[in-house]
């Protein structure tokens, strides 16, 4: 009997060692090491380089016959549209940091790490830095756990990568219930004054941006406010206020007297009765995820997006009903794959939608809305529709489009990355 | 003497014909399947499983594919190819299993929100592997209980992707270029467990 008592301790020893679960990690990060350089230094690096190839083409913004497409940190790249089957890629501003922009006239405001930049682009080929608002995106000057003071940014990046393997004991707590833990669901608020001024817009920006023009003022957004700057001259941009609004801003889209911005928790409607302070009128609140917005009178379009950076699960097209301001609601969603910017030319919605493709909605009935072509083109970002050409920012390149007919949708040029 | 041979010859004849009849009485491989239920106990918790297994039998062999839910830990779905041989001719006998495939997740992503980082679990295909011993009780003319004790090991696979509390003030969409905005960690949680499982096989 001892014996067997014996033998089964051992046999539930042994088992007891073997019914560890275990833990392996294998982890590749980049050990980074911030270049810094004085803002009085990347201030002396902005101008004029001849045309270059697009490398990595970010936002874009349309004035006249130009397009101006931003080279992501690098600068914009200023492209002649004249003929829309034959652009030319005429200049290139160097702009460090740069990510976002917008024209005015004969000035282009572009973002510089934390300050925002005036330059004359009266001759795209001999631009000159006219003013700059230092600190105006403060939130920049945080990078990576790294703060830079006033007088530095952080221009670049040593990166080297490494990768470790290591096993652990693993007695965790039940991690993967099953639950998916944003759902979608709406609410409202509403504060402001009544509407009612005509539209003012100096250009067109995709749905992907966080500057807009309106009524002789600039608005940008930054990750948590709304800020309005007074353009009445346009090469000293005033500031005149600064909006606190929840974190999560992604994109400001103006329509009329109305802005429009997308936050990663709902769209915000303001409207710019008095330009230089933005009064939030209502707030639609979805899932959380990636929101680009647009507008016309009636309608909002807001495209879901999920994925790493606007996390979620939601990948949708919600038509809201904007008739009352202060009360936007639900029409109805449409499902789509991973959609980015979306523009709107008559009664067709054009989308960004998923790894390989632009769709083409008729929208006009709202509650039924209806794919009616899929143009491919990989990673397309964002796209601008003026004057029945739909002018689209994608991983490949810059693309065109004759959109004059739904139904016989034609490419008009290509211009794509460098090699 | 003829007598004798003659007799020999016919209980000769007789044992040949008895002997072929034995051969035509060969068992064939039959419809069988099992539905069981079991405890999965290991160093991170109880939990059950389910499994239905739909296969053949013949003679001391079963073979099937199995499919149900494993809700140890990281929930799912395996589906296993299943082999099981029984030892003796008694309609109550011992055998032993073994059974082995993918495990699908339950869910493919997951967010983990605190205060200070949020993250984000993709979760992957891992594997099943499993192997014991049972006991085949008859009961009644078709049916029989299945007890089985065994060990049985699942390998999820997932990446989490981290995003530091900077990234919100650091980051602005897109991200930018060259900055590493997230931290992944491909993960491999092995999963050690005693599974004791109940069953019918019909």
């Amino acid at each position: 009997m001892k014996r067997t008592l014996l033998a089964l301790s051992c046999l539930m020893l042994m088992i007891s060692g073997c019914l560890k679960d275990s833990l392996e990690t294998t982890f590749t990060y980049t050990l980074a090491r911030p270049v810094y350089k004085t803002s009085a230094e990347v201030r002396s690096s902005i101008g004029n380089l001849p045309a270059e190839p697009i490398s990595s083409p970010g936002k874009m913004y349309l004035f006249g016959s130009y397009i101006f497409l931003n080279e992501l940190n690098k600068g914009v790249h200023i492209i002649n549209n004249s003929n829309p089957s034959a652009p030319v890629n005429e200049a290139f501003i160097a702009i460090p940091g740069c990510g976002d922009m917008a024209v005015s006239g004969n000035t282009l405001y572009a973002d510089c790490y934390t300050d925002m930049m005036v330059i004359d682009i009266s001759n795209p080929k001999a631009v000159a830095l006219k003013h700059y608002v230092p600190n105006l995106f403060p939130e920049r000057r945080y990078i990576l756990g790294y703060t830079v003071d006033s007088a530095k940014v952080i221009a670049d990046w040593i990166t080297k990568d490494t990768t470790i393997t290591n096993k652990i004991d693993f007695s965790g707590n039940r991690w993967f219930g099953g639950g998916i833990f944003f759902e979608s669901q709406m609410s409202f608020s509403s504060f402001a004054t009544n509407s009612g001024q005509k539209a003012n817009t100096g250009g067109k920006g995709g749905s992907m941006a966080r500057f807009a023009i309106s009524f002789a003022h600039l608005y940008a957004v930054t990750t948590s406010s709304l800020i309005a700057l007074d353009l009445v001259n346009p090469e000293k941009p005033v500031w005149k206020s600064t909006t606190t609004l929840p974190w999560g801003v992604e994109t400001i889209y103006p329509f009329k007297d109305k802005l429009f911005i997308g936050a990663n928790s709902g769209m915000h409607i303001f409207t710019i009765e008095n330009p230089a302070a933005p009064k939030q009128a209502g707030t639609f609140t979805h899932a959380r995820v990636c929101d680009p917005v647009i507008a016309d009178d009636n309608f909002a379009y807001v495209t879901l997006r999920s994925g790493t950076t606007c996390q979620g699960f939601t990948n949708q097209l919600d038509v809201v009903n904007i008739a009352n301001i202060f009360s936007p609601a639900l029409v109805k969603s449409y499902p789509l794959t991973n959609p980015r910017g979306l523009d709107k030319d008559g009664n067709y919605l054009y989308v960004c939608d998923g790894g390989d493709a632009l769709k083409v909605l008729d929208a006009a009935n709202v509650n039924n809305v209806i794919l009616t072509k899929t143009i491919s083109i990989k990673d397309p970002f964002d796209v601008i529709c003026w004057n029945k050409v739909a002018i689209v920012s994608a991983a490949d390149g810059l693309h065109q489009y004759d959109i004059s007919n739904v139904n016989n949708i034609k490419q008009l040029s290509f211009i794509g990355l460098k090699n | 003497m003829k007598k004798i041979i003659f007799a020999t010859l016919v209980l000769f004849t007789i044992s040949a014909f008895a002997q072929e009849e034995k051969v035509i009485a060969k068992p064939r491989w039959k419809y069988t399947g099992i539905v069981q239920g079991g405890l999965l106990g290991g160093s991170s918790e109880i939990n059950y499983s389910a499994q239905t297994i739909q296969g053949v039998q013949k003679g001391p062999w079963l073979l099937g594919i199995g499919v149900g839910i494993d809700n140890y830990v990281m929930p799912g779905f395996p589906v296993v190819a299943h082999g099981q041989f029984h030892y003796g001719k008694k309609r109550s006998k011992p055998f032993v299993y073994a059974q082995g495939g993918p495990h699908i997740p339950w869910v493919k992503n997951e967010w983990d929100d605190k205060l200070w980082e949020t993250n984000q679990y993709e979760l992957n295909t891992g594997w099943l592997a499993e192997g014991g011993i049972g006991y085949r009780f008859p009961m009644g003319k078709k049916l029989k209980l299945l007890t089985s004790l065994g060990y049985s090991v699942k390998q999820a696979k997932y990446d989490e992707v981290q995003m530091p509390w900077s990234w919100f003030l650091s980051s602005r969409w897109p991200p930018q270029a060259g900055t590493p905005d997230f931290n992944y960690y491909h993960q491999k949680l092995t999963m050690n467990r005693l599974v004791l499982k109940v069953g019918v096989q019909f």
